[in-house]
């Protein structure tokens, strides 16, 4: 996986979309594996929160240490924001209430994060974009997937470190559908309307039968409006 | 077929600029058709110095840089690429200016876009 922004990156990557709440990660980690890397990656995250520890830069580090760093970031933001009294800056203006991209309507984030609730699937999704080649940055408020301007490229994964499992799951499924059209380009995916709407729905209904799987009828209802509200969005009223 | 983002869109290539820009401007349109509309005008405005200036309304529009076409690529975004795609000297330096207005989030999304596309941005000189 490359990393080119240093100071804002973290991985993450993967989850079948049909994947139920508790099915086991496809990773070929073993339990003992596994058990290492979500007690490394707990470590990371408790260390970045109780100590500012500057995260060392280099192009490919550790995944520990990129999320240390971006832990630390977010703890230094939100010691800032209490400082000046003031909210914390999601992002720029635009962003958060305006772009249109997944963080900003991931209603599952009030059960935790997906580093919270699904550690082991949350590495198991690193070791799949890793192997994949796909970039990952990790940006405050902002969840997406992106395929490549150029055909047969990996894309990129824009992760916010306080995304819920059900948003990992959709970008995830975004992924997938990229990964399984053989990383056809964007330009692609700008293409037909409709191949994307349906690129769109079934990540958002990973998610939805996610939040049902939980007893979230609540929060799928949400997640409901917003798959319609972006399906509408991407095919117009006047899609040929 | 495959292609890359700044390659012709041949899809569009044949409309003509009138329908383009209706196509850019209506709100009941595809979000990813207005975001191909306004490339390929941005693309036509290297030639065009009227037609520059009237795409970059379309870019610096606050409506056209927060609606998403797919992932981080905003309509605004696929405007800036073809004014890159057109390649002439004012159309460069026009989307050089405009892409410098933006936040540094859509800058960066923007500069990933044109490193896949194989251009190296900002550009140099």
């Amino acid at each position: 996986m490359r990393i080119d922004r240093p100071a804002e990156d973290d991985t993450l990557r993967d989850m079948a979309e049909s994947r139920a709440a508790d099915t086991p990660p496809t990773a070929e980690h073993g339990p003992s594996d596994r058990m290492a890397c979500a007690i490394s990656y707990r470590a990371a995250v408790d260390a970045a929160y109780h100590r500012a520890v500057t995260p060392e830069v280099t192009d490919r580090k550790p995944y520990d240490a990129q999320f240390r760093g971006a832990a630390d970031a977010e703890f230094r933001e939100e010691c800032q924001s209490r400082h000046t009294d003031q909210p914390v800056a999601a992002q720029a203006s635009m962003d958060s209430e305006t772009k249109l991209l997944h963080a900003d309507a991931d209603p599952l984030r009030a059960l935790g994060t997906a580093s919270e609730t699904h550690p082991a699937e949350l590495e198991s999704a690193m070791a799949r974009l890793d192997g994949a080649g796909v970039e990952v940055d990790l940006r405050h408020g902002s969840m997406s997937y992106s395929p490549s301007a150029a055909a047969g490229e990996p894309g990129r994964l824009i992760l916010d470190s306080k995304a819920s499992y059900g948003a990992l799951m959709h970008e995830m499924s975004h992924f997938s559908d990229d990964e399984a059209a053989g990383f056809p380009g964007l330009r692609y995916w700008l293409e037909d309307p409709s191949v994307t709407a349906a690129g769109e729905s079934r990540a958002y209904q990973a998610e939805i039968d996610y939040a049902y799987s939980i007893g979230e009828a609540g929060i799928a209802g949400q997640l409901e409006k917003l798959k319609a509200q972006r399906i509408s969005q991407l095919l117009g009223e006047n899609d040929e | 077929m495959m292609s890359n983002l700044l390659d012709p869109d041949l899809g569009f290539q044949d409309l003509n600029t009138d329908e383009l820009r209706v196509m850019a401007s209506r709100d009941s349109e595809s979000v990813l058709r207005r975001g191909r509309a306004v490339m390929e005008l941005g693309r036509r405005a290297s030639s065009d110095a009227a037609l520059l200036q009237e795409v970059a309304g379309m870019i610096r529009a606050v409506e056209n840089r927060r609606l998403m076409t797919v992932g981080t690529t905003s309509i605004s975004q696929l405007g800036a690429a073809g004014l890159v795609a057109g390649g002439s000297e004012r159309a460069l330096a026009l989307a050089t200016k405009l892409v410098g207005e933006w936040e540094s989030d859509e800058r960066s999304d923007f500069a990933w876009l044109m490193r896949d596309s194989g251009v190296t941005w900002p550009l140099k000189g």
